[in-house]
């Protein structure tokens, strides 16, 4: 026996009970919690439709899917819960579930469903609700009022469809629905219920939108390995603030952990703050990634705790900024301060071919700009005077890099230098260095420390 | 408690990890006295004496030098605790003490999280340590605070691999923190600090002293340890392959490999070392 269930969003408009000219239905907008509703229940079945103002899930084919009837329904409901339903009602047929909703029946599998049905008004079956007027005027008060009319005649004065509606929400017809369908981006947008600067309040909003995008991607059975967030300031800000701003959080891998990447985008939010109150907010994802279901073990796992490393540079990253956490490429250079690059680490790693260990010793430290160092009677000073144990060791290269000369950057570029170890009796090893091309004042410079 | 452990006498009572509390070994221990051998095999394996270092704790990381595995409890640096190694001058000799038992973290695929290190790291230096390019990362924040956060943040996090933290300014009831966060952490967790800071109380069961030697060598003292007080000072040989190879020969001179001060070795019976104190 088919297995219905309807939900009716709280926050859906009256049923609708205008025709337009051209005899079809008004389509009521259930709004945006009537689509998040439906992604959602996407992933129980595939069978879901949007009926007027409320979301219709066919649920027999997955009954077994889902460890039984019972169960099925309780994990339902509870997860329902989240979502702020008006009324819903099981029933073997969908829009007799929907007007056992409506009229505040809850199980429509407690009687049969025509006795349920016979007592309901008018106005719970929105098709006859339309021809309530001319009905009323018959005497019916109840479905099974109108039921009783004779068929004929009824149908000589109302729409046929007014029967077949009344019919299939018997279950005497098929009905026929069409199926809520999964697209393939994600756009949701929430206007918030008032403006505000502070990111706390956005979060809230931000959140609504979050839990949508986890219906959207429990449907699909996917993850988003990145989605943007995107806000319009108040038409009363400054000037000089921009209309809007927008928010990208990426992930190394696609996710669906929603409480994850609400934590990303809130330690996102508080670094980059609001400019002016914000009034709606827009959160897309262009894309979603299939995604493996993690399978249980069978034993006990006595495995340690671990989070995953990209989970952590990512939590790291979002509260510090990307840069301030960063993986190392290496560079074949023979200058120092070239031999390397720091990337931000939520950034992917360029495949690099392994260098060969350097045969000249290398610092394990290095000066983020070389150090001029004071000279006591021809011998450099660094925490006392310096012995130099072994040198020189010239390096000359970089006569190709001109981005010393044009932005700025001091030390890259051209160099010729004599590198040194020297020892100094406080700091260690050290890796120092003279300009080989002689200039005004010092010409010793600190670079390395051998620590 | 802590200010009890810093005093001369110390029982190791006043850690944590009490030997009692430990399971008994599987093997049973030869007893060393004829008073332990009235006791069941499992009893004497679970007493512990105040000669013996505390060996039984947990995972170690050898350490890489010979001479200060042999005075480590347990044989090397402690995972799931915190190091404390405090040093003159920041940026001084890390490398050289840590970096020879990293090589080993590394090679069974662990990380090293650098935090708030006081110069740029410079890895064409630390390969020399085996550390791979991918295996590191250096998380950079002045804030004293924000460093505090992220050291917690690694620990608990529980990557495999190491974590060093550089954490001048940290108070002790925050390092008893993340001492308690470091428990459940499976590598070691390196904090270096200030030597001025060697008269405030301290939850990290292993301390130590660290200065350079003149030889490129380093100096070691351990403050504080599970097991009895060491008094004499390391002195180790800590020179990579590639500067032994460019110093010239008076540089690198062989250092003798035992404690340079043979006082208060391990060797000593208790007998022994009350006759000491009471000269």
């Amino acid at each position: 026996m088919a297995h219905w269930l309807a939900l009716i969003p709280k926050s859906s408009p009256p049923i609708c009970t205008e025709v337009l000219p051209g005899g079809a239905l008004l389509r009521a907008e259930g709004g945006s919690q009537q689509q998040a509703i439906g992604w959602w229940a996407l992933q129980f079945t595939p069978r879901v439709a949007l009926c007027e103002d409320a979301v219709l899930l066919e649920l027999a084919a997955s009954e077994r899917l889902f460890g039984g009837k019972a169960a099925l329904r309780r994990r339902i409901l509870q997860e329902a819960a989240g979502f702020d339903c008006a009324a819903r009602a099981w029933a073997p047929t969908g829009m007799g579930a929907l007007a056992l909703a409506r009229g505040g029946v809850r199980n429509g599998f407690a009687q049969p469903l025509q006795q349920l049905l016979d007592a309901l008004p008018l106005q719970t079956l929105s098709r006859i609700a339309v021809e309530g007027a001319l009905l009323s005027q018959l005497g019916c008060r109840t479905l099974g009022d109108v039921r009783r009319l004779p068929r004929a005649g009824l149908s000589r004065r109302c729409a046929p469809d007014v029967l077949i509606a009344l019919d299939q929400a018997y279950g005497e017809q098929p009905e026929c629905h069409v199926w809520l369908e999964a697209p393939e981006s994600f756009e949701a947008r929430l206007e918030l219920p008032g403006r505000t600067e502070s990111v706390a309040a956005l979060m809230q909003g931000a959140r609504q939108l979050l839990d949508q995008m986890a219906g959207w991607l429990a449907a699909r059975h996917a993850g988003v390995r990145h989605f943007t967030l995107r806000w319009r300031y108040d038409e009363q800000r400054a000037r000089v603030v921009e209309p809007g701003g927008e928010l990208t959080i990426r992930t190394a891998e696609a996710t669906r952990d929603i409480e994850y990447l609400a934590r990303l985008l809130n330690e996102r939010l508080h670094r980059t703050g609001l400019r002016a109150p914000v009034g709606d907010l827009v959160l897309c994802a262009p894309e979603a990634e299939p995604l493996a279901a993690s399978s249980a073990s069978l034993l006990l796992e006595a495995v340690q705790q671990r989070e995953p490393l990209h989970r952590l540079l990512e939590r790291l990253s979002a509260r510090l900024g990307a840069e301030q956490v960063r993986r190392p490429q290496l560079v074949a250079d023979h200058r120092l301060e070239a031999m390397q690059l720091w990337h931000p680490a939520t950034m992917p790693q360029p495949p690099v071919a392994p260098l060969p260990v350097p045969v000249l010793p290398q610092p394990s430290w290095i000066l983020p700009q070389p150090l001029p160092l004071a000279v006591h009677h021809e011998k450099p000073v660094y925490r006392g005077v310096l012995e130099l144990l072994t040198g020189p060791h010239r390096i000359e290269a970089g006569w190709w890099d001109r981005r010393g000369q044009s932005d700025g950057h001091a030390g890259i570029g051209d160099v010729t230098r004599d590198y040194y170890v020297a020892s100094s009796p406080e700091a260690g090893l050290l890796w120092i260095y003279r300009e080989r091309i002689l200039r005004e004042g010092d010409n010793w410079f600190l670079h390395g420390v051998f620590a | 408690m802590n200010a009890f452990s810093m005093g001369q006498g110390r029982l190791s009572l006043s850690d944590e990890q009490t030997p009692a509390d430990e399971a008994p070994a599987v093997t049973p221990a030869t007893p060393a006295s004829s008073a332990l051998a009235a006791f069941p095999w499992q009893l004497a394996a679970a007493v512990w004496r105040g000669s013996e270092l505390l060996g039984r704790g947990g995972a170690v990381v050898p350490s890489g030098h010979a001479g200060l595995d042999r005075e480590l409890p347990g044989g090397g640096w402690p995972c799931g605790a915190l190091t404390e190694l405090l040093q003159p001058h920041a940026g001084v000799s890390e490398w050289r003490t840590v970096g020879p038992g990293l090589r080993k973290v590394v090679a069974e695929g662990g990380m090293v999280l650098l935090i708030g290190p006081p110069q740029p790291p410079h890895l064409p230096g630390l390969r020399q340590y085996g550390l791979l390019p991918e295996r590191v990362v250096w998380i950079e924040s002045d804030a004293a605070e924000r460093r505090l956060w992220v050291t917690e943040e690694a620990i608990k996090a529980n990557v495999r691999g190491a974590v060093l933290a550089w954490l001048p300014k940290a108070r002790p009831e925050q390092l008893r923190r993340l001492q308690s966060c470091a428990q459940r952490h499976s590598g070691p967790v390196f904090l270096f600090r200030p030597a001025l800071v060697q008269t405030e109380a301290s939850p990290a069961p292993l301390r130590l002293i660290v200065q350079p030697a003149t030889e490129g060598g380093i100096r070691l003292r351990i403050l504080k340890r599970r097991g009895p007080q060491h008094e004499s000072e390391l002195e180790l040989a800590a020179l990579s392959a590639a500067l032994e190879r460019v110093l010239p020969r008076r540089v690198v001179r062989p250092v003798p490999v035992a404690p340079v001060v043979v006082h208060g070795s391990l060797a000593r019976t208790d007998s022994q070392v009350v006759a000491s104190d009471l000269h």
